[in-house]
């Protein structure tokens, strides 16, 4: 009898089913299943697909010649058919093995229960070549690679969520069976749209993908095989990320802590939320643009009209002015420039300079070294711009992110002696 | 910032005048330089300084070490009181090592 080698992509061709010769009352397996069976007599171990299942014949697609006999066919160490075969003829490629005893892990069967098995077949991952297409045998190198890309990850899915996926020609086959509920919370052409770009570059892409309901994290990997193939693995790492921001909550806590106290207090890391507190019963007073060096003069020209105004105490206002000038400076040095504000509290009696930049932020690691020691800098400079600042202002409010570095420097009205 | 040069046979005295920040930083250096190549001693008046911040004073510090290191002499002179205040904070006579000299 001759198969057609097509499923499941010939829905059409029943061979495989006629060959069971169980009235129209038999399965296929698809996608087929690579099993091995043993010769009970003499105990070879044969290779063969599992094509088809009735309650009382399994059809095997086989590539070598079989010898009659009893024969066991093991789908799992607790799942196994034992069943016998006719004489098999010459260029025979499919065997139906009439079952005799259905090995479950507590009993004993004489039939196989077609929705059980199905439920198991759904449920026990395939081989990853299992599911690729014929490939040619220089293309076999490939096919093994990818079997070990996802025997690798396979040992992740026993600490994470992890779906695995075949790409190929388009489509996208689950090695679960069945359709993956990370599909559905993704959709089917975000992935597409990662696997296009692996396959345009050639090289393996990392995406995070948030659900469509966006509660989910996905992490999604692919790589590619050839030019029509890829490996796809979907993590779900939504604990993981939830996990890891709050260790970088506790992480910027004890850095607080710590620069709080080094500090008596004139240091703060804020979170954007206190650093709105700090000016939301201000005045807003100037704002000034830093794009350049020269913009410095009148920044520092505006700053002392405005400290003047205000009454501060005359020794006071040149060292501020240094102060709000190097954090400008920074600003300069390490970002792309930005934006200075100046606030006036009346009821706290405080002047509030907010310097606002798009640089690169600095690293929390990297600030009690940027902020306390003395003549660390990553630039040429004297290194001191945090000194003098803490040494000027009466506290220094710093919140920085990938998105830049907020700094508030504040200055409070002290009561003369009456 | 503007500055005037008074020299007097290997001694040449640079004085400053205005703010001394980042936009005069390179300028300030190559001066500074410039000077030391063609004498052995090199007296930076501060007097008529009314502002300096750590970029501009820094192209003076990396300038006078390279100076200093040559075997050549550096001072600062006449500095006024609030502007020595900034210069002790941001270290730059103990850097140096040099004694910075107020105005009198």
């Amino acid at each position: 009898m001759l198969l057609c080698d097509q499923c499941p992509e010939n829905p059409g061709c029943t061979n495989c089913l006629d060959g069971l010769k169980a009235n129209g009352m038999g399965k296929k397996v698809i996608p087929p299943r690579p099993i091995t069976a043993t010769h009970l007599a003499s105990g070879a171990k044969l290779k063969a697909e599992l094509r088809a299942v009735s309650r009382l014949t399994i059809g095997l697609r086989t590539y070598e010649k079989w010898p009659p006999g009893r024969y066991e066919v093991e789908l799992s160490a607790d799942y196994r058919i034992i069943g016998s075969a006719g004489p098999s003829l010459d260029k025979q490629c499919y065997i139906v093995l009439d079952i005799e005893k259905v090995l479950r892990k507590e009993d004993i069967l004489e039939r196989l229960l077609l929705e059980e098995f199905h439920s198991w077949h759904l449920s026990h991952e395939l081989e990853p070549s299992a599911i690729l297409s014929k490939l040619g045998p220089e293309e076999e190198k490939q096919r093994e690679l990818i079997k070990q890309e996802l025997q690798k990850l396979s040992i992740l899915r026993q600490l994470q969520k992890l779906y695995m996926f075949v790409w190929e020609d388009g489509q996208l086959k689950s090695l679960e069976g069945g359709h993956s509920p990370a599909l559905n919370e993704i959709g089917e052409a975000a992935i597409a749209e990662a696997v296009e770009k692996a396959l345009g570059s050639g090289q393996a892409r990392r995406e995070q993908v948030m659900s469509t309901r966006l509660h989910q994290i996905y992490d999604v990997h692919v790589l590619p095989l050839n030019e029509r193939t890829c490996g796809v693995v979907i993590l779900d790492v939504t604990e993981a990320v939830a996990a890891e921001r709050e260790r970088q909550m506790q992480e910027w806590e004890l850095y607080r802590h710590v620069l709080a106290l080094v500090t008596q207090g004139k240091l703060v890391l804020l979170r954007d939320q206190q650093m709105y507190q700090m000016i939301k019963k201000a005045t807003h007073c100037f704002t000034q643009r830093i794009d350049q060096p020269t913009d410095l003069a009148g920044l520092r020209q505006k700053l002392r009209e405005s400290l003047e105004r205000f009454a501060f105490a005359s020794q006071r206002v040149l060292p501020f002015i240094v102060a709000v000038n190097e954090a400008a400076s920074n600003m300069l040095k390490y970002g792309n420039g930005g934006v200075i504000d100046l606030y006036w509290s009346e009821q706290e009696q405080k002047c509030c300079v907010v310097v606002l930049d798009q640089g690169l932020g600095m690293v929390l690691e990297e600030l009690p070294k940027l902020t306390l020691q003395k003549g660390y800098s990553t630039r040429q400079s004297m290194g001191a711009g945090f000194q003098v600042m803490l040494q000027y202002c009466d506290k220094v409010g710093l919140n920085s992110s990938v998105f830049g570095t907020r700094m508030v420097l504040e200055i409070v009205r002290k009561k003369r002696p009456v | 910032m503007d500055f005037q040069l008074e020299e007097k046979g290997q001694l040449v005295t640079i004085l400053l005048a205005g703010e001394l920040d980042m936009s005069v930083s390179e300028q300030l250096g190559q001066l500074v330089r410039t000077q030391g190549r063609q004498h052995e001693r090199i007296d930076i008046d501060f007097a008529a300084v009314s502002f300096v911040d750590s970029a501009g004073i820094g192209s003076i510090f990396f300038a006078a070490k390279e100076l200093l290191a040559n075997g050549k002499q550096v001072e600062i002179i006449n500095i006024q009181e609030e502007i020595y205040d900034i210069l002790q904070v941001l270290g730059f006579g103990e850097a140096l090592g040099l004694t910075l000299r107020k105005a009198n």
